[in-house]
């Protein structure tokens, strides 16, 4: 029996952190394009049940394009089960004004519930859920029952600790969770791909989100298809990137580099050693110490590099190279600046080499 | 670094100078008198290591190019010799009207090959100043001696000329510093801090309505939740009472078609009945309707046929006549062709009849012919003699009536001669005195000669034609006429007619008048009396007035007579009279033949009774009798004929009675239908009623039992609920349901209504929830560029700071020496110690006065420039420590009193030993 399990989809999303209003729709559209890919994957092969663990949309208020996509999908799709945890972010989305809840649709209260799904061999996989609150996030734990003879999927959606948080909801509580029976805790709330044992029989898992929205979502983004013999409780798990865009920040040493020029190529480089997307949204964050003299003018750099991708910043975080025992006995208005920033005690180590820098810039010509 | 010579092609209003600065005491004096050039020649040697300076401006006194073009045209430029550290190089500059037009050329002067130790910018790369600082220390200039430090100058001093990127670059970059924390200010409006603090300050409070927001957003969420819930509640309600609505509906329903059902069950039976109780009529089966039909109209056949042999029998009058015509056409009935035959023949008959009487003479006719004969005694007159005697009685009938009228003229010409003859004899007694009353007299009577003669000649005229003897007569007539004309116009004329020819004409015109008139009188007469015997030979009667209507009557007594003649003459009648007795006996013995006896006429006929003395009308009832005849043996034949066939078909008639009545009876038999009726029609009448009652009920019944059947299988899953029927357990009622759901559906639309209020609130709240979203993530972006670019400030200002430190503690290092070369000439120049001028590390020089540290702009004019050039002596000293360089003074002591003119001389002779001083003044009595 083959399973997805996807979460923190943030349909609906405004997508406006980086992007300027026209990006910001295309992506927030292309969001939806992703999450339709993903039922057409599962369409394809052949996947009995979807387990969306929570944060399918992205606001209180969902637009209605949004919840047409979804809902042609549950639809469209009978054959197919859709486990659908709210999370945080979903809250009272989808359900909005629908009278009646199609029989592939399941939903989660604020209790335990359970579902069971039997495979051609006789075999049970039960999907167990609850929706986390104030009230049952520290007693939740205690009344997960679960029957060991089956396949056991558990789904929550917070941030994995080791104990509970009174402060936060949105917490699990992986220490309560062991010694379950738990074959698979599908989770949700971290937006990467992340996987760790859960104890001697189960794993859990954070599929992270279908689609990176920021440079806090670099990487790979897609869903987990779980291939599972329920009797014989073994299953394999494949992350499936579906990702339309993705999103990168890469770090670019640029040490040494005299001029802007060297600093483009730096980049080149790195771009030419690992191929990048045209479709891709890049962050490039310039480190290491370049020459006091070297101008980097980020502005030239985004407009030589601005086909190149869908989206482009550039951080320049690089740190003048200064020589002080050069300018030590240097006779001249440099030396004498140098030596009369090195000595000024009230300036931080940190300003000291921006001062040099820009001093040294300004008296060789360039800009401040 | 020295002078050697110089040759200006054309600078100002030099042109072809030529001058050698090398002088044993190192002083080269240029004394000429004012306007010579000094200051064109000193502007030259500067333009020959610098260019020219302010290129740019417009005003050609600041702009040096236009300042000093050649006044005389000509080549713009020139050569100049110098030695620096051991080698002489010339210079050549040709100056274009643009910079890029100049030309420059660097020679070796020792060998004449071109020299690429300096380029075109000479003057930094020999002196390590630029043009501005060269101004301001080696070229003094006149009204200009007073200085202050350049960048360049700095440079120099600190031994820096060479690191181009150093102090020279000090003002540019405290300017960009400068300008750079004015465009990033916090507090200047223009300022970027200021704007984007600005737009933080409107983003955050954009930002706080997040809170209110999602606030808003949640309450409405838990009003809406609540709702939710309560329309759920409604609608689990609405589900139950549809449930049993539809069970209840469903009760309803199976009781319609219980109903339904039985209905149709009972239909069934009732019509199984009404077709079992038809059939029972039949016994032995029911026939067809069309068979009964059949014996229907078999039995009406009978009953006519019945009807028919009752009222059509002969009676004894129509067997007798029967029997008699039997007898009379014992031999057959005559053909149709022999009978018209007999009518052609009594037709032909009646025509012979018509066509004797037509042939004979009439009795009349005899007799008329008789009287005729006897009339005309066998000598008729003929047509052409009563035609002459016609046309003669004409003539003589005009004759007449013309002879009055000439008869009249006559006497009226015989009277006017007679008056010519007595006007003639008066005249010649008594010479004409009455000759107007006799004209007057004459002139009637010719008038009335005149008119009689006209009426006669038009007579005589109107008959010319008639006869050659009225043709002559017409002619003397004329000449008569032509007489009296002329007396008649000769009178009217007024002229008097007396001589003897014009008597002589009157004359013999009325003898020819009277002459006529006889004749015509003679022929009357001839006429007369030749009709008058023709009238009397044929005995008609003449009348002497009117005689032609006898001759009228003759002509008609004439053809009369020849038609008579005629018909007495034809021998026609005895052969038709011969076939016509043929004829009469043909018919009569064909009569005969079929016992109809012609009766006396036919006797008569046949005796040959067509003769002389039998009537043409006799004759004609004859005829008239055979065609009797004829209708009476058709009618006999025709009678004969119908009462044969009468009593032929009488006969069939009775056949088909008796068989049709013995099949009517087998059939009712066979049947065994019994109806209380003798009536044999009415009986079958009812038979078909009740067959036809039979077929219907049958039907009916069959369509009975078919809508049971597939009522039964259309509602096959009913028909067991139908038998086996549980009675409803609910006694709420439909009404009561739907009543409920009616106010479940109005709850509903307002919990929709409410629904959708919210919803758009919700989507009202969202989108302002997406604004404040955007204006975060905007806050967000602007306070890091914020943060940036506060940081970027403070790096400025601290660059600033430090930059400032730097300069100040670098110069510091040389203000020493360079104080020290200005106390050494200023007691050159004044011979006087002085203690109140003090320089600062920016090596700007003060005058402490009062106490207070002064500007020396402030000082008299001999001062302000005494103090410049000793401050640019003392720089120079300080700027050049190795090979030093010419010294220009142009003219530079003009402001200065005697005695510091001379100490100025002696401080030329001072520095001479050092440098080449070049001077250029007007003032001979001053000189080194």
């Amino acid at each position: 029996m083959k399973l997805i399990h996807c979460a923190d989809l943030h349909l609906d999303s405004s997508m406006t952190a980086n992007l300027g209003s026209d990006k910001a729709k295309e992506r927030k559209n292309e969001l939806l394009l992703t999450f339709n890919r993903m039922i057409q994957y599962a369409k394809d092969a052949n996947v009995a049940a979807i387990l969306i663990a929570g944060d399918l949309f992205d606001k209180k208020k969902v637009a209605k394009t949004a919840l047409a996509a979804v809902w042609k999908a549950i639809y469209e799709n009978p054959g197919t089960e859709f486990f659908y945890l709210q999370g945080n972010h979903g809250v009272g989305g989808l359900l909005d004004g629908v009278e009646e809840i199609p029989e592939n649709l399941k939903l989660f209260k604020e209790t335990w519930s359970s579902y069971v799904l039997e495979d051609k061999a006789g075999g049970k996989v039960t999907v167990s859920a609850i929706e986390l609150n104030e009230k049952n996030k520290i007693d939740a734990y205690e009344s997960l029952v679960l029957n060991p003879e089956d396949f056991n999927i558990v789904m929550l959606h917070g941030q994995e600790s080791e104990h509970s948080d009174k402060d936060k909801t949105e917490v699990v509580n992986i220490r309560a969770l062991r010694n379950k029976g738990i074959d698979y805790l599908a989770l949700g709330h971290i937006h990467s791909y992340k996987e760790e044992r859960l104890d001697s029989r189960g794993i859990y898992c954070y599929p992270g989100c279908l689609e990176g929205r920021g440079f806090d979502e670099c990487g790979e983004h897609g869903f987990v298809l779980l291939d599972i013999d329920a009797a014989g409780r073994s299953f394999t798990r494949t992350f499936v990137p579906i990702a339309g865009r993705k999103v990168y920040t890469l770090e670019i040493d640029v040490t040494g580099c005299d001029t802007v020029m060297d600093v483009l190529s730096r980049i080149e480089t790195k771009l030419s050693n690992d191929r990048y997307s045209q479709s891709s949204l890049m962050k490039f964050v310039l480190t290491g110490e370049v020459n006091l003299e070297c101008e980097i003018d980020i502005s030239f750099l985004l407009k030589h590099f601005e086909d190149s991708f869908y989206f482009l910043k550039i951080y320049d975080e690089t740190k003048p190279h200064v020589d002080y025992e050069a300018y030590a006995l240097d006779i001249s208005l440099k030396g004498e600046f140098v030596r009369t920033v090195m000595n000024d005690a009230s300036i931080s180590d940190g300003e000291k080499a921006d001062i040099i820098r820009c001093g040294i810039r300004l008296l060789t010509g360039g800009e401040a | 670094m020295r002078l050697i010579s110089c040759y200006i092609e054309n600078f100002g209003k030099l042109s072809g100078v030529s001058l050698n600065f090398e002088e044993p005491s190192g002083i080269k004096v240029i004394c000429e008198n004012n306007g010579w050039g000094k200051s064109s020649l000193a502007a030259f040697i500067k333009v020959m290591f610098f260019g020219f300076d302010n290129e740019g401006k417009r005003n050609p006194v600041e702009n040096e190019r236009q300042r000093y073009k050649p006044w005389q045209g000509g080549a713009y430029g020139g050569r100049l010799t110098f030695e620096t550290a051991g080698k002489t190089y010339i210079i050549s500059r040709i100056f274009g009207t643009k910079e890029k037009d100049d030309e420059f050329r660097l020679q070796d002067a020792e060998t004449g090959l071109e020299s690429d130790d300096f380029s075109a910018n000479i003057g930094e790369e020999l002196f390590g100043i630029d043009r501005a600082s060269f101004a301001r220390s080696i070229y003094i200039s006149q009204n200009d001696c007073t200085t202050a430090v350049t960048d360049s100058i700095n440079a120099r001093l600190g031994n820096l000329a060479d690191n181009t990127d150093d102090l020279n670059n000090y003002e540019t970059v405290a300017k960009k510093l400068a300008d750079g924390q004015n465009a990033l200010s916090k507090t200047r409006k223009t300022g970027e801090l200021y704007r984007l603090k600005e737009q933080i300050a409107q983003l955050k409070q954009e930002s706080l309505r997040g809170e209110a927001l999602d606030a808003s957003m949640e309450k409405y969420m838990e009003l809406k939740n609540r709702l939710h819930e309560a329309g759920v509640a409604l609608k689990e309600e609405r589900k139950k009472l549809q449930v049993k609505q539809k069970a209840l509906s469903a009760y309803k329903d199976l009781q319609v078609k219980k109903k339904e059902y039985e209905h149709l069950c009972e239909a069934e039976a009732k019509k199984k009945e009404a077709y079992e109780q038809t059939a029972a009529g039949f016994p032995n089966g029911v026939p067809q309707e069309n068979e009964i039909d059949q014996y229907i109209d078999l039995e009406y056949r009978i009953r006519v046929l019945k009807e028919k042999l009752d009222g059509e029998s002969p009676d004894d009058g129509e067997k007798e006549r029967l029997a008699r015509a039997e007898r009379h056409f014992a031999e057959g009935i005559p053909a149709v062709e022999e009978i018209e035959a007999i009518k052609s023949g009594t037709d032909e008959i009646r025509t012979l009849r018509w066509d004797i009487e037509k042939s004979r003479l009439t009795k009349d006719e005899r007799d008329s012919l008789d009287k005729l004969r006897e009339r005309f005694n066998e000598a008729p007159p003929t047509g052409e003699e009563i035609d002459r005697i016609s046309k003669s009685l004409t003539v003589m009938s005009e004759k007449k009536n013309a002879l009055n009228a000439g008869k009249t003229a006559a006497e009226m010409l015989g009277l006017t001669i007679s008056v010519k003859k007595k006007e003639k004899e008066a005249a010649e007694a008594a010479a004409g005195k009455r000759k107007r009353g006799v004209f007057a007299a004459l002139a009637g009577l010719i008038v009335v000669a005149c008119t009689g003669l006209f009426v006669y000649l038009n007579a005589v005229l109107a008959n010319a034609g008639r006869s050659a003897l009225i043709a002559c007569g017409a002619a003397v007539d004329m000449e008569i006429v032509l007489a009296v004309v002329y007396l008649f116009v000769k009178h009217a004329g007024g002229r008097q007619a007396e001589d003897e020819d014009e008597r002589e004409l009157s004359e013999n015109a009325y003898d020819k008048l009277v002459k006529g008139i006889e004749a015509d009188e003679e022929l009357i007469n001839d006429i007369a009396e030749e009709a008058k015997r023709f009238y009397d030979k044929y005995g008609l009667f003449y009348d002497v007035d009117n005689p032609a209507p006898a001759l009228y009557s003759l002509r008609e007594d004439l053809k009369q007579y020849d038609k008579l003649v005629e018909k007495a003459r034809n021998g026609e009648t005895a052969r038709l009279e011969k076939k016509y007795n043929e004829l009469c006996r043909e018919v009569g013995a064909f009569f005969d033949r079929y016992g109809i006896c012609a009766d006396k006429g036919a006797e008569a006929a046949r005796s040959g009774g067509a003769g002389d003395t039998e009537s043409p009308l006799e004759s004609e009832d004859l005829a008239m009798h055979y065609i009797s005849l004829t209708y009476k043996l058709e009618e006999e034949i025709k009678q004969y004929k119908d009462l044969k066939n009468r009593k032929e078909n009488n006969e069939k008639a009775y056949e088909e009675y008796r068989d049709g009545s013995e099949k009517l009876q087998a059939f009712i038999g066979k049947v065994g239908f019994k109806a209380e009726t003798g009536n044999m029609a009415a009986l079958l009448n009812a038979m078909k009623s009740a067959g036809k009652a039979y077929l219907t009920a049958k039907d009916e019944y069959e369509e009975a039992v078919k809508a049971k059947t597939e009522y039964e299988a259309q509602n096959r899953e009913f028909i067991d609920r139908i038998k086996n029927e549980d009675p409803f357990e609910d006694d709420a009622s439909l009404a009561d349901i739907e009543e409920r759901l009616s106010d479940i559906s109005a709850e509903l639309e307002k919990y929709h209504s409410d629904m959708a209020a919210y919803d758009r609130q919700l989507y009202e709240l969202q989108e302002s929830r997406d604004e404040v979203t955007e204006a975060e993530n905007r806050l967000k972006d602007l306070q890091e560029l914020y943060a940036n670019k506060d940081k970027k400030l403070t790096i400025m200002q601290q660059t600033q700071k430090c930059l400032e430190q730097a300069k100040i503690s670098l110069t510091a290092k040389y203000t020493k020496p360079v104080k020290d070369g200005f106390d050494r000439y200023f007691k050159c120049m004044c011979d006087i110690e002085h203690k109140n001028y003090q320089l600062d590390a920016n090596l700007k020089m003060s005058v402490i006065e009062q106490g207070m540290p002064r500007d020396t702009a402030f000082l008299s004019a001999g001062y302000k420039d005494m103090t410049g050039i000793c401050m640019r002596m003392a720089l120079i000293d300080a700027m050049y420590k190795g090979e030093k360089p010419f010294v220009i003074f142009d003219d530079p002591f003009v402001n200065l009193d005697e005695e510091k003119t001379k100490g100025a001389m002696e401080m030329l002779k001072m520095i001479a030993g050092e440098y080449q001083v070049v001077y250029f003044t007007s003032n001979t009595h001053n000189l080194p």
